[in-house]
């Protein structure tokens, strides 16, 4: 198998691999929305993988947790990486631009579809965006899109705010984005 | 649709992903989020995480010393895990930094005025700290370490060599790896004692012995200890090539069976050079200290050729790595102008 593979020219490639790449799933989002995928794609989330191994894909694989649109998302993510002779550096490039463009609200649908379907680096992608989009931002930025109320007291958050004054130059000022 | 519209939480296993990529300064901030964030940015295992990921950089000083420079102040003596250990250049006072979060610990000095012998030594185990240093009572007694292990009432311990050692005469290199301190006794001059190593187990503080073989070296003047991926080993530059013994198994006192030599053809277009240190073998290559330059060069081990330059900007000297962390040790304080 290895060696297989491993063949440049691509002739004697796996049949097994073969049949991966002609035969379709069908995902279907929350909403009801079904979208085609080439099985070599589809796998490459771990989840997706296992449903198909289990041979629960009858046809439709149900996903009650990923709306269309993150799912429309997702599928494009998967088809870029499943796509013969793309590089890594054209994969590099592909993700970096995948990301760049999403507000903070997409990211966390997007991070949550990669972590519920298994999509090992696509959940990295976006968990190192998320984190580059929050290094500069206030306390206060950061508790309104994560949705988390305060439970320090006004002295308590004072004394930490103290503690590591310059920590606190320098942050943005809070413009959504 | 806007995300305040639809509200998702994300599972603490992802929040806690994400911040171990922040940086240092914002996880500080962002401890105020909540009591689940401040605790989980205090963590151990994040703490760990974290610093696995952070990306280090060389920290510089001005060649020319400026008095006025609250850091001049200090010397730089050993760094482990973030934390800086050094030494205040007026007094005996010892303390340990982290320059990421900007917090020190004072602590107890020692009774010797030592600097170059003295490491930071970390064991993953108990997660303590130990501060060791090699003692002597003069050139013809027995010697020993001493030992600090941080933390609140720390005071400086004596453990001797159960052995008959006397560190006076010799010339001696300091390497610590995987949680042993290794001291490399070397003769100043062949023929003047017998070269060995003593090792001391962080961890449990046993001290042993390793006998280094007769004939390793020509020269014993050029011989260092280099970290060999890992492993202690001693490494001499003769004649363009680096010799290397490896010290397979601490334990079993066994020495590699042969010794591996590494061409350094860089060292052709200036062969009587004698600045040359070699380090460490890294999987980015060989790491070699040129006190001349003051760079680091990684060395290709395959082709001898020089693959990459590290230098300190016009001016200015290298003054340590640092490595990013989070790391907080009980009764540590703000760094201020007075303290």
């Amino acid at each position: 198998m290895a060696r297989k593979n491993r063949n440049p020219v691509g002739k004697n490639v796996d049949p097994e691999a073969q049949k991966k790449k002609t035969r379709t799933l069908t995902l279907k989002s929350s909403d009801g929305q079904e979208f085609s995928i080439s099985e070599s794609a589809a796998v490459l989330s771990i989840a997706i993988e296992n449903m198909v191994e289990d041979d629960c894909a009858g046809g439709v694989i149900p996903l009650p947790l990923v709306d269309g649109g993150t799912l429309a998302r997702v599928i494009t993510y998967l088809n870029k990486h499943a796509e013969d002779g793309a590089s890594d550096e054209e994969k590099r490039k592909f993700d970096e631009e995948f990301v760049s463009g999403m507000e903070m609200g997409v990211l966390f649908d997007v991070v949550l579809a990669a972590n519920y379907l298994d999509i090992r680096g696509l959940l990295r992608e976006v968990r190192r965006r998320i984190a580059d989009r929050m290094k500069n931002k206030s306390v206060e930025w950061v508790r309104k899109t994560f949705h988390i109320e305060s439970d320090f007291t006004p002295e308590e958050e004072e004394q930490m705010k103290k503690e590591f004054a310059w920590a606190w130059e320098g942050v943005d000022s809070d413009v959504d984005d | 649709m806007s995300s305040s519209v639809r509200r998702q939480l994300l599972p603490h296993e992802i929040i806690f992903e994400i911040l171990s990529w922040l940086p240092v300064c914002s996880l500080l901030r962002f401890k105020c989020v909540s009591r689940q964030w401040s605790s989980t940015i205090q963590d151990l295992a994040f703490v760990d995480v974290h610093m696995k990921r952070a990306i280090g950089g060389w920290v510089y000083r001005s060649a020319s010393e400026d008095p006025h420079d609250p850091a001049a102040e200090q010397i730089y003596i050993s760094r482990c895990r973030g934390l800086i250990l050094e030494k205040s250049k007026g007094a005996r006072k010892y303390r340990l930094r982290n320059p990421s979060t900007r917090e020190i610990l004072h602590l107890p000095a020692p009774d010797e005025n030592v600097l170059c012998c003295m490491r930071l030594c970390y064991i993953t185990s108990t997660n303590e700290f130990k501060l060791v240093y090699p003692y002597t009572n003069g050139a013809d007694e027995n010697g020993g370490v001493k030992i600090l292990t941080v933390g609140t009432n720390a005071t400086w311990r004596i453990v001797e060599f159960p052995f008959s050692c006397k560190l006076g005469i010799v010339r001696i290199d300091i390497k610590v790896l995987d949680e042993v301190y290794y001291m490399i006794r070397l003769p100043k001059s062949a023929g003047t004692c017998d070269a060995e190593i003593v090792c001391l187990e962080l961890k449990n503080e046993q001290i042993s012995r390793i006998k280094i073989p007769d004939g390793l070296f020509l020269d014993w003047r050029r011989v260092g200890a280099v970290d060999w991926e890992g492993k202690m080993s001693l490494g001499a530059v003769e004649k363009e090539k680096l010799h290397v013994w490896v010290l397979e198994s601490v334990r079993e006192q066994k020495w590699a069976d042969r010794k591996i030599v590494i061409p350094l053809t860089f060292m052709k277009e200036k062969p009587e050079r004698h600045d040359i240190f070699p380090c460490a073998l890294h999987d980015i290559g060989l790491v070699i200290n040129s006190d001349h330059s003051g760079e680091l060069l990684v060395v290709d081990i395959v082709s001898g050729n020089i693959v990459q330059r590290v230098g300190a900007p016009e001016g200015e000297q290298f003054l340590y790595y640092n490595e990013p962390s989070l790391l907080h040790l009980e009764g540590m304080q703000p760094e201020t102008e007075s303290n």
